[in-house]
Formats: C-alpha cells, sequence, structure tokens
C-alpha cells in the first residue's frame, strides 16, 4: 500500500536545478533509502518531504492527502536531522517530549509515553541528561525517539550515521532496522553511502543530478542497473564496449576490441550489429592458476597476467589485464587465505565467467567510469 | 616567582609578558591611587595622614548623592530594559532577514558604537528641543503634558546608545545559533510562538543577559550623552560627580568611585562569565 508519492517535483536555486521532474511513491511500512553523492538532491527532497523548503512545481501525497503546501508543523512526518539538532538546554526527556507538549497533549499521556519511547532507543535512566553530556549514538537515539513520538506517518532520516565512526555506524545501522520492525513506521533514509542503504532498506532510489536513475530492491540495483552510474555507485564493476555478432536464441557474442569474443545471455534482445555496453561485477569471475576445464559451453575464459593484488581479509582484489583490458576480479576465501594467496604480482591466472553474469545497459556515460575504484597502473 | 620561572620546555621570549605587566600596571595604577585616598583621612589628598573610613561614613549620610545614585539608577533600569528588548528584536532580525539591505540595516545598528558621545549629545539634544518646541504646545493641550528636557530625554537617549551594544552581542549570541533547531521544532508540530519562548529565547538568553548587564553599565556611567540631554536639576551621578569636582576634590567623592569601581567589576565579569559560557 502506498504511503507517499512524489509527482512531478521539480525545484532550482537560480538557474541551477537541483530536481527535475521527480515522480516515485513509497510503501507504507517499509524502508526507502535515497541515495547518490553529494549534490544529487536527496537532501532537497527530503526537506521538501519535511516541509522545509517550497518546491517549484510538483506535489507531495502522504497517505492520499496532498501536503505540498503544509507548513512543517502540521504534516505527520518527522525529521532526524543529520547533526540531530537536540535542543542543548533541555534533558534528553524535554527533547522527547517535546513533540508532545507542543501539541498540547496532557501531561498525564507524556508522563507515560516518555519512558516508553526512552526505552525503545535503550536510553533509560537517561532522562536528565542534557544533550552535551551524551555520545554521538546516544543523541542519534533521543533524536528518533522525540521524532516517533508523535506516531509520524513516515519518518525521514537524513544521513542520520554520516558523524559517526564506522563500528558504530555498523551498529547503529542494525539498530535502526530492529527498531523499524518493532514500530512499523515507513522510514525514508537519505545516505551516499550505497551499504549503508543496501543494508537496510526494501526499496532504494538512485539519484544523480536531480534526477532518478533507478529505483528497485537492494538486489535489482546491483545485478541489474540499468545505466553505468548505478553500476558504479553501487558496488564495483567492469565495463566493456561491443558490438553483439552471432545471435543463438537466448545468447549472443560480444565483438569487443583488442579482446577475446565473449558470450552472453541477449537478455535486452539486442539485435545483431548493435554496440552495447556490458557491467560485470568482481566477484562473478573466477580465477585460476592452471586452465580449467570447460564444462559449460556459454563459460566464458580467459588469459590474463596480474598487474596488481589487494589483500583485504574476507577477500582478495586483483587487477588482471586480459589482452588490452584491466579486469577488476574478488576473490572470496573459502578456505585457509594463507595458501590461496599463491597467485601473486605478475602471475598468469585464467579467468572464467558464466554468460549468465554479463548485464547490458541500457545507458553508458564514459564519466561514470570515474567512480570505479581503479588504480593508476601504467 | 613562579612568573619568572621557565616551564614550557624551549627557551621562550619574556618580552610580551613584560610588556603585558606594563600595561596592566599602567592601566590600574590610577585606580589604585583613587582606592588609596578613598582611605586617607586628608581633605585634599596630596599627602597621606592615616587610614580612615571618615568618606565612607561621610558618604553614606550624604544625601544628594543618593539621590543623584537612585537618579541613575531609575534611568539605567528603563534605558536597559528598553534597550535590551528594541536591541533583541533587531538582532533577531538581522538573525533572520534575507533583505538585501540587511547589511545596510547592520551598518546603521553599530554606527552609534563609534559616532563621539559628544556628537550624539549634540544631535539628541537639538532632536529634543526640535521635537518640543513643535509638539510640545499641542501634546500639553490635548494630554496635558509638559514636555520638557529631563528624566524621559535621557533614557531615550541612553536607549539609542545602549541598543547598539545590546544588538551586537545579541546577533553574536544567535550566528552560533543552529538554524535546524528551529526547524526540528517546527517539525515536531511547535507554532512558532511556543518555539520562541521555548527554544529560540532560553538558548539565547545568556546573550540577552549580557546584553541588558553591558546596557547596565553604559548607562549608569555615562556623562556626555546625559550631559547635553538632561534638564535643569536633574541630577545623575556622573553628573554630579563632575560638578563636585569643579568645587575642588572632596574625598568623599573617592569612597564613592570605589563602590562604583567594585560595582562595574562586578558586571563586567558577570557579562563575561555569561559570554563565555559554553553551549552544552
Amino acid at each position: 500500500m502506498e504511503i507517499l508519492r512524489f509527482e512531478n517535483i521539480t525545484k532550482k536555486y537560480g538557474q541551477n536545478t537541483v530536481l527535475e521532474d521527480v515522480s516515485f511513491s513509497i510503501n507504507a511500512g517499509e524502508v526507502f533509502s535515497l541515495l547518490g553523492p553529494s549534490g544529487c538532491g536527496k537532501t532537497t527532497l527530503l526537506r521538501i518531504c519535511g516541509g522545509f523548503e517550497p518546491c517549484d512545481s510538483g506535489r507531495v501525497i502522504l497517505d492520499g492527502v496532498d501536503i505540498t503546501d503544509q507548513p512543517p508543523n502540521e504534516r505527520a512526518v518527522r525529521t532526524v536531522f543529520q547533526n540531530y539538532a537536540l535542543f542543548p538546554h533541555m534533558t534528553v526527556w524535554d527533547n522527547v517530549a517535546f513533540g508532545l507538549k507542543a501539541t498540547g497533549v496532557d501531561p498525564k499521556t507524556i508522563n507515560e509515553e516518555v519512558p516508553k519511547y526512552l526505552e525503545l532507543v535503550q536510553l533509560s535512566g537517561f532522562e536528565n541528561r542534557k544533550p552535551g553530556q551524551l555520545s554521538g549514538g546516544q543523541r542519534q537515539r533521543v533524536a528518533i525517539a522525540r521524532a516517533l513520538i508523535n506516531k509520524p506517518k513516515v519518518l525521514l532520516l537524513d544521513e542520520p550515521l554520516a558523524a559517526l565512526d564506522l563500528k558504530l555506524r555498523q551498529r547503529m545501522l542494525i539498530e535502526l532496522d530492529t527498531l523499524h520492525d518493532n514500530v512499523g513506521i515507513t522510514f525514508i533514509f537519505v545516505t551516499h553511502d550505497q551499504q549503508e542503504a543496501m543494508s537496510i532498506s526494501d526499496h532504494i532510489a538512485v539519484l544523480k543530478s536531480g534526477k532518478i536513475k533507478q529505483i528497485g530492491t537492494p538486489t535489482e540495483l546491483y545485478e541489474a542497473p540499468k545505466s553505468s552510474f548505478v553500476a558504479a555507485f553501487i558496488g564495483d564493476t567492469n565495463f566493456f564496449e561491443g558490438t553483439v555478432t552471432n545471435l543463438d536464441g537466448d545468447y549472443c557474442d560480444l565483438q569487443i576490441e583488442d579482446f577475446p569474443l565473449l558470450h552472453l545471455y541477449n537478455d535486452k534482445n539486442v539485435k545483431e550489429g548493435a554496440l552495447v555496453h556490458i557491467s560485470i561485477r568482481p566477484e562473478k569471475f573466477s580465477v585460476y592458476a592452471t586452465k580449467p576445464e570447460k564444462t559449460n559451453p556459454k563459460t566464458n575464459l580467459l588469459f590474463g597476467k596480474v598487474e596488481e593484488v589487494i589483500y583485504l581479509g574476507a577477500h582478495t582484489r586483483y587487477w588482471i589485464r586480459v589482452q588490452d583490458w584491466r579486469i577488476s576480479v574478488i576473490k572470496q576465501h573459502y578456505g585457509y587465505a594463507l595458501d590461496e594467496r599463491s597467485i601473486k604480482w605478475g602471475d598468469f591466472v585464467w579467468l572464467s565467467f558464466e554468460a549468465d553474469n554479463a548485464y547490458m545497459l541500457d545507458q553508458y556515460l564514459e564519466d561514470d567510469e570515474e567512480l570505479l575504484a581503479l588504480p593508476d597502473l601504467d | 616567582m613562579k612568573f619568572f620561572r621557565k616551564n614550557r620546555g624551549a627557551a621562550q621570549s619574556r618580552f610580551p609578558m613584560l610588556i603585558t605587566l606594563l600595561t596592566l600596571i599602567f592601566l590600574y595604577t590610577p585606580l589604585v591611587m583613587v582606592v588609596i585616598a578613598s582611605f586617607n583621612a586628608s581633605k585634599y589628598g596630596g599627602s597621606w595622614v592615616g587610614f580612615s573610613l571618615i568618606w565612607y561614613e561621610k558618604l553614606f549620610h550624604h544625601d544628594v548623592i543618593w539621590n543623584a545614585l537612585l537618579n541613575t539608577m531609575i534611568i539605567a533600569f528603563f534605558s536597559t530594559f528598553f534597550s535590551t528588548v528594541l536591541g533583541t528584536l533587531a538582532a533577531l532580525y538581522l538573525y533572520r532577514s534575507k533583505s538585501k539591505f540587511k547589511s545596510v540595516y547592520s551598518t546603521l545598528i553599530y554606527t552609534p558604537l563609534i559616532v563621539p558621545d559628544i556628537l550624539m549629545g549634540i544631535s539628541l539634544l537639538m532632536l529634543f528641543v526640535l521635537v518640543i518646541s513643535v509638539c510640545g504646545g499641542w501634546v500639553n493641550s490635548i494630554l496635558g503634558i509638559n514636555m520638557h528636557l529631563g528624566f524621559t530625554t535621557i533614557i531615550i537617549a541612553h536607549i539609542t546608545f545602549c541598543l547598539s551594544y545590546v544588538t551586537m552581542v545579541v546577533l553574536a549570541r544567535l550566528q552560533e545559533f543552529d538554524h535546524s533547531l528551529i526547524e526540528a521544532a517546527q517539525d515536531l508540530g511547535a507554532s512558532n510562538l511556543y518555539i520562541f519562548f521555548k527554544v529560540t529565547l532560553p538558548i539565547i538568553m545568556p546573550g540577552i543577559i549580557a546584553g541588558a548587564l553591558f546596557a547596565f553599565t553604559l548607562s549608569i556611567d555615562d556623562f556626555v550623552i546625559t550631559f547635553f540631554v538632561k534638564g535643569a536639576g536633574d541630577t545623575t551621578l556622573p553628573i554630579y560627580i563632575q560638578s563636585a569636582m569643579r568645587r575642588g576634590t572632596p574625598a568623599v567623592i573617592n569612597a564613592l568611585s570605589v563602590i562604583f569601581l567594585v560595582l562595574t567589576f562586578v558586571f563586567v565579569f558577570g557579562t563575561q562569565k555569561l559570554l563565555s559560557r559554553k553551549k552544552s
């Protein structure tokens, strides 16, 4: 069931278009992320939703009601601000109670509700502290309790984890997820961190320069990116450009300049002779020190030289030169990694990947290659 | 001699500290002299006759001085009150305004800080005289109020220059104010009035109190402007002191100065404490 809908939202600051004709809807009870690099318009969209920023055109529909022109204090949405915006002169209790007091809720209800929400965010016993006496994670929990106490229909979270260090960020992410399961309120989560978005969201909207590039589940975005931007922004990937040849049912061949011929699954039904761009994720490749047995005729087998090895604990990252192309490959360590590190810099190796594991892109822009973590080896 | 001990590892020049000490001596010697003179039994100073509290005792029974002090306090109270309210409102406007004239407004509000007192005094006097001569007649006939130079004009004049200080101090406090707090409060359903009294005002209160203390301090020791705009017979403390000094140097003034000195120090320290108080 739909809870929030953006219809043709456009926002300009002077000549600069921040959001351009953005439309999508969000289901009730889900965690929906707005993901994009800084300056993509995600925070502006959130502020339009919260009522802090007017939009130039378009409507915001909350639960069937047009809230576009409502001031922030009349909307049934609450925001957790990036810096938490806790009232520094008030105790934790007063901060959490603020939304109830301000809307004239009777003291008896306030005294019942506040402890409930403090318990929900595990801050019982901190009632009389001031925000200045709390850690970053605790402050954030106060901000969340304060926002939830009015029982909003939608909770907006503006980069809520950006101010925390890595370990705490991972823990708060799990806490947020648990909290979401407990309260069942729709969360809209703004972030520039694709891992955060991937791990918490039901759906993600990827934004770039004020436009929605793709909306989908984390798996859809990762496995089936429509554009080179989504492919490169979410995770890492390899891009290839080639001409389609030898159509064979659902499969085809891809002729890439200075590269072996690849067999691909033709999921876009591309015609023979068409120029296509494909994305192959680094972990789709298998690396072998010796030539593997080819069991499936659709398996692609490539031969190359290791140019860079980066050991990362759970996996190792290789950059492998295959003719004129450099391929990023990730190898998981299933066994004891000290043995598996037998592939070294300068070794000649075999790479294999299944024809189904490459994905054809609808849109390709060369600039997006800059998002890839490519080392400068030349 | 802890002051002269080298305690920070590498050799540091003592020259800056020396200059600081000399500056402090230069600043405070006259004040120390007054304090000493106030305890001197001699009437005209010059030579030390003996320790005495006689001038403090005389001061205690000096009705003219007490009357002048009362006047000073009344004027200081009203001018502080009005300049604090007006100055805070001006600061709030300047903080929020997105007007292109914003910088013009703030320059105009700050200008009285650097306009010489004598110029302020003369121009205010001219204004008051003009207003009284133009409106005095019909105000008297309609409202029955006799407009003349006096407490009201002194208070108005004091508000004029105190206003700038209050605005400056409150605006400085507002500049550190996190605007997202307002948005957070709106987001939580609070009305603008509720936000002002529960969020904005408590947070900028130290700035307002500091501004008020500033205004109070300025008002109680203003001489030049008061001298121009006061009516005949209105005596504030600085005015009284000036006229007493012309008639010689009654030692009772020294005792009064010491009391004033102490009060001023208390106020200045209070102001600084409030201004430097960390936002929690």
